[in-house]
């Protein structure tokens, strides 16, 4: 038998599979060593990233670059995702730095969880096969429901991570359930021998319903979001930063693939649908995150929400719409991994401070990190100069071009309401008092990801051309 | 698509579910009926419980279980490879390699971390 590796495409998977072992095998060593954990896991990350930049970027033509027969594919569109993924591991790495030692619960087994999840998320999104969905979505999902319950003391965090867990694995099972279907009806399970088969009676449909449900779960969308309040309240907050982040953007960039490029026979069929989610998600998020009293779940139903404009943006059915959520997913975790850091620093000890009661004052006290959080507010809100708005308006306009202008309405309206919960942040961080007076310890570190992501957020609001254009390249060469 | 193929599986389904019931109504027709405190009980195995289990398993039996898991699971792959290795060649010995080298890895950080330290 003859077989040839191509290794330039596997060594991203093979860098990060090191950073496992290495960061894992810490774990057994001296204190000394232990306390390089950190530093050892991002270094992977930013190798591995590195390569798929240099090594594997210039390979990509207006084909994808394939090996092993399409087990690995890499194209302008999931280089562009995969880099999303890194750097938001990079930057939860150095906020759970700070967080885990204030904590005083800082194991290098920690960053091998997440690194696991992080090599399952790029399994999963440059692969042009079924089989690769499935075990990268495993990868991704099993690591991520340990990282939640790592707090293992903490009641929370332990509920957290069992929903999350049980839920996820009946969303698993729909998965391959759908992949399995699909499979029946088409005899593969190559995205471009099936796009040749691709029917559209009930098999197909059934097939791709639940794919899109077990997809939907992953980016937690409405009604398959139950477990994400619980989630991002119980886990640590570096950890809440990366999973609002990088599975969701893993989830929509994969199911847009999936739904573009190897369904667009069946558009009519899963618009419906897609449409149907995106709304339920933008309004059932921004309803419940009004009444919210912790700013942390506030934060995880605002991440829903923007699920839903996501989601809108797939309804859209363009190269403008998905350039539209590209550059949005980006803008996203800028903001998300900056307000995520702001609350990972309110913490003494073991106790997070994260309710708005807490946050009262804190623009007075801290005035950096009330400018931070200013800042990362008003730009999920959407308020124009900041790159929230530029995302959202991209969005809205692919909408409106594609002759989807209620839906766009409803978007509109849901950021609307969302104004309000975002702008109560800076209202109880300037405008009311706080009888108690905590001395909040404020890392070099982690402050530096903030002033990187909030002169990012401004940047890329008032100059979006340059992260436009990537985007709108990405978009165009998703195969 | 015709669906006559899976009609095996349709007769092998009926089949599997009427076989308990059958039996089950069989077996009702003809055993006697006397019941006593010890046939009732859960776990019936002939001889009356006096008091229950003092406490649960100890949790590095399951620390024990996971690790035999590893190396069942292991066997596994190593029978249908070791069938094949000739065909398979370097290529496959090298991945063979590979694997075994990620099951020890995780045997050896059990090790380390005193999962098979029994007291």
């Amino acid at each position: 038998m003859n077989v040839t590796v191509n290794m330039t495409a596997l060594m991203p998977l093979i860098i990060l599979f090191a950073g496992i072992s290495l960061t894992a095998l810490m774990g057994t060593m001296k204190d000394s060593v232990k306390r390089l954990a950190g530093l050892v896991a991002s270094i992977s990350v930013v190798f591995a990233f590195w390569w798929v930049m240099e090594r594997i970027l210039p390979a990509i033509g207006t084909a994808a670059m394939e090996s092993q027969s399409g087990m690995l594919t890499y194209s302008y569109y999931s280089v562009f995702l995969s880099g999303i993924v890194l750097i938001t591991a990079v930057a939860a790495f150095a906020l759970s730095e700070h967080y885990l030692l204030e904590e005083d619960f800082s194991h290098p087994e920690f960053y091998a969880i997440l690194l696991a999840s992080i090599t399952g998320m790029m399994v999963m999104l440059n692969t042009s096969n079924f089989v690769n969905i499935f075990i990268g979505l495993e990868l991704l999902s099993i690591p991520l429901y340990a990282s939640v319950a790592y707090l293992r003391y903490k009641p929370e965090s332990v509920e957290g991570g069992l929903k999350y867990f049980i839920l996820g694995a009946i969303a698993s099972g729909f998965l391959a359930y759908g992949i399995a279907m699909i499979y029946g009806a088409s005899g593969s399970l190559d995205f471009i021998t099936i796009v040749k088969t691709v029917k559209t009676d009930s098999l197909f449909r059934l097939g791709l319903l639940f794919i899109l449900m077990g997809l939907a779960f992953k980016a937690a969308a409405v009604p398959f979001h139950m477990w994400a309040p619980d989630a991002y309240e119980g886990a640590a907050t570096p950890v809440t930063a990366f999973m609002s982040i990088a599975p969701k953007a893993v989830a929509i960039g994969v199911l847009i693939r999936i739904l573009y490029s190897v369904f667009p026979q069946m558009v009519d069929y899963w618009r419906e649908a897609v449409l149907v989610l995106s709304i339920l998600t933008v309004i059932v998020g921004n309803f419940a995150a009004i009444v919210q009293q912790s700013v942390k779940r506030m934060l995880a139903y605002s991440s829903i929400s923007h699920a839903g404009y996501l989601l809108m943006g797939i309804v859209a059915y363009s190269v403008e719409g998905v350039s539209g959520i590209l550059f949005y997913l980006a803008g996203y975790m800028l903001i998300n991994t900056g307000a995520f850091g702001v609350l990972s620093l309110l913490k003494i000890g073991d106790d997070d401070f994260v309710s708005y009661d807490d946050i009262r004052g804190i623009g007075y006290r801290y005035p950096l990190l009330g400018i931070f959080m200013s800042v990362f507010m008003f730009s999920l809100a959407g308020i124009p100069a900041t790159v929230g708005f530029m995302g959202k308006f991209y969005v809205f306009k692919a909408l409106i071009h594609a002759n989807y202008m209620s839906l766009a309405l409803v978007g509109i309206g849901g950021s609307l309401v969302s104004v309000y919960y975002y702008l109560r942040v800076v209202v109880h961080m300037y405008m009311k008092e706080n009888p108690e007076e905590r001395k909040f310890n404020l890392n070099f570190l982690s402050m530096t990801v903030l002033a990187i992501c909030s002169v990012l957020v401004i940047a890329a609001g008032l100059f979006p051309a340059k992260i436009a254009d990537i985007a709108n390249v990405a978009a165009r060469f998703m195969n | 698509m015709s669906h006559a193929q899976y009609i095996p599986l349709l007769i092998f389904l009926v089949i599997a579910l009427l076989f308990p019931l059958v039996t089950l109504a069989i077996a009702k027709f003809f055993r006697p009926a006397k019941y006593n405190k010890s046939k009732l009980s859960p776990y019936e195995c002939g001889i009356e419980v006096d008091k229950e289990p003092e406490r649960n398993f100890h949790v590095r039996y399951y620390v024990v279980a996971v690790i035999f898991l590893i190396f069942d699971v292991e066997t596994v792959f190593l029978y249908p490879w070791a069938v094949k290795y000739r065909a398979l060649g370097l290529f496959g010995f090298v991945e063979m390699a590979i694997f075994l080298i990620i099951l020890i890895f995780g045997y050896v950080y059990a090790w380390k971390k005193g999962a098979l330290e029994w007291e």
